[in-house]
């Protein structure tokens, strides 16, 4: 999995494995031998409260591991905290408290670690409903770039990437607007930013456009959206909208290929090249024409 | 059919006639010989001496739809160049016989093409005509097959017909094949016109079609003329 933060793969799940583990290694070298010592006298006797510290810590690191490693990781960690799980049993016995009180301070102490985490899984489901990276993700590596001097603004790359960029940001202010065809409104944003680089855009519909989930005009828009940012002097925008579903076509004299946008079960790309001209078509089929009705995946 | 075309240019714009005489006389079998900016000349007798009608359909800010017949009346070969693209519009134009549609902003390889064949009465489908055939909602449309309207909706929103021919798997020519008989169907409906008799005249004579399978899905298509 790749750390989203630094764009290093798991160097903060390392981080987390090794701080747990040192913890636990250390706090088994500090209180076993105690617990050893005081056996012989009986567990009332035990200092308990010495060696509660351990849970909170270990707590807020297994959260990075939750995140950032696999169902056998985590596995591995409860394994590796049983002592200290055994050592809070203990307690609890020892201090001969009621099961509830138990229950109601496991619950206390891991409430804000599980909040942390469900709140990290509503982001990530709500980032997977998205079948492209957000435009700031794209955009802060870029404007930093240029600001530094590391991007040449004169680069005709850097100035597509840009151009891309701009795209996919009026793509997303217009995905929030109230309008009657989401679909057309979106791909005017697009060309809008085509226009700006003197592009001449037509758009043209045919058909009465359905409801289209934003997951699916995202797809059905991605290829368009770099084919316009990609056109040189001109660009052609067909709709066709039927019962069986919605195409975008684009015929534009673009410079270079169009990069693969993310496949999904009902949204197809297809382009062709004819000497200048670039034909990028993308095409969504209703998920109840379909063989299958199962959701756009990222 | 390589013999010089004589085209007349109705057009209320003159700039806009500077630009279609330029890009027509590139062609080497065009010449204009005919501008002006009402139709009435033509009617009055020197549309005889033309091949083909390139008419603007908003003439001084009225809509020169009822131009078409009559136009046709006098035996020209009507092109209409227009900005007006909605698709019942178009739809007019061709049931009223003319023999192409071509919108303002579309190029000059289909303006040219559509002159050529309105000319030699033969069949050119603009990407804007192919559209207008392929929305047709009306009761009495004709029916079009489904690979005829895949050809006639691919070849609205491709470059070429060898892009269509790549993305239907088939042949251009095939491809050429179903936009224009699709095109065939529609010159049963509407208005009978002579214009529209010879299409059909022409591509029976071409074994492009064979009168029998002008007869479909209900709709008759037959020769106008034989109309009584």
């Amino acid at each position: 999995m790749t750390d989203a933060t630094t764009g290093r793969p798991g160097s903060s799940y390392a981080c987390a494995t090794a701080g747990f583990l040192a913890i636990v290694v250390a706090w088994c070298a500090w209180r076993v031998p105690a617990a050893v010592t005081h056996l012989g006298d009986g567990i009332g006797e035990v200092p308990v409260e010495q060696g509660s510290w351990a849970g909170g810590a270990l707590g807020w690191l297994g959260v990075l591991i939750v995140l950032r490693g696999g169902g056998a990781a985590v596995g591995l960690a409860l394994v590796a905290a049983m002592p200290v799980t055994a050592w809070l049993l203990v307690v609890w016995h020892a201090e001969r408290t009621s099961t509830a009180h138990l229950v109601e301070e496991v619950l206390l102490g891991t409430a804000p670690q599980l909040c942390v985490l469900a709140v990290h899984r509503m982001r990530e489901r709500s980032a997977a409903r998205r079948p492209h990276e957000s435009p700031g993700r794209e955009l802060r590596p870029l404007l930093d770039g240029i600001a530094t001097g590391r991007l040449d603004p004169g680069d005709p790359e850097v100035r597509r990437r840009c151009a891309v960029a701009a795209a996919r940001v009026r793509r997303a202010f217009a995905e929030t607007d109230q309008v009657e065809a989401p679909l057309l409104h979106e791909l005017r944003a697009c060309a809008d930013v085509a226009e700006r680089r003197r592009v001449a855009v037509d758009l043209e519909v045919l058909g009465d456009l359905p409801e289209i989930p934003r997951p699916v005009r995202r797809a059905l828009t991605e290829a368009p959206l770099v084919a316009l940012a990609d056109a040189r002097t001109h660009a052609r925008v067909v709709v066709v909208a039927d019962e069986r579903g919605v195409a975008v076509s684009v015929v534009a004299d673009a410079t270079r290929p169009v990069s693969p946008s993310s496949p999904t079960d009902q949204v197809t790309t297809v382009h062709q090249w004819e000497g200048e001209d670039l034909w990028i078509h993308t095409r969504w089929t209703r998920p109840s024409t379909s063989r299958s009705s199962r959701t756009i995946r990222s | 059919m390589d013999e010089t075309v004589n085209v007349a240019v109705i057009e209320d714009h003159p700039v806009v006639i500077e630009g279609i005489v330029s890009w027509l006389e590139a062609e080497p079998r065009i010449r204009v010989t005919y501008t002006g900016d009402t139709t009435d000349g033509l009617i009055g007798g020197a549309g005889r001496e033309v091949d083909a009608v390139l008419l603007d359909l908003e003439l001084h800010g009225h809509v020169a739809l009822g131009d078409i017949p009559r136009l046709i009346g006098v035996g020209c070969r009507v092109v209409v160049y227009s900005q007006h693209t909605e698709h019942r519009v178009v739809r007019q134009a061709l049931r009223l016989g003319a023999s192409d549609f071509v919108a303002k902003h579309e190029s000059k390889q289909h303006l040219v093409k559509a002159v050529l064949a309105a000319a030699d009465d033969e069949v050119y489908v603009t990407p804007t005509a192919a559209a207008a055939l392929v929305s047709d909602r009306d009761e009495g449309r004709p029916r079009l097959s489904e690979r005829e309207r895949t050809a006639l909706l691919l070849w609205f929103q491709s470059m070429s017909k060898s892009a269509v021919a790549r993305h239907m798997n088939v042949s251009p020519h095939t491809v050429d094949m179903f936009i224009r008989r699709a095109r065939l169907k529609y010159a049963g409906v509407g208005r009978a016109a002579p214009t529209k008799a010879d299409l059909l005249a022409r591509a029976i004579e071409d074994g492009m079609v064979s009168p029998g399978e002008l007869t479909t899905g209900g709709t008759e298509v037959g020769l106008p003329g034989s109309r009584t």
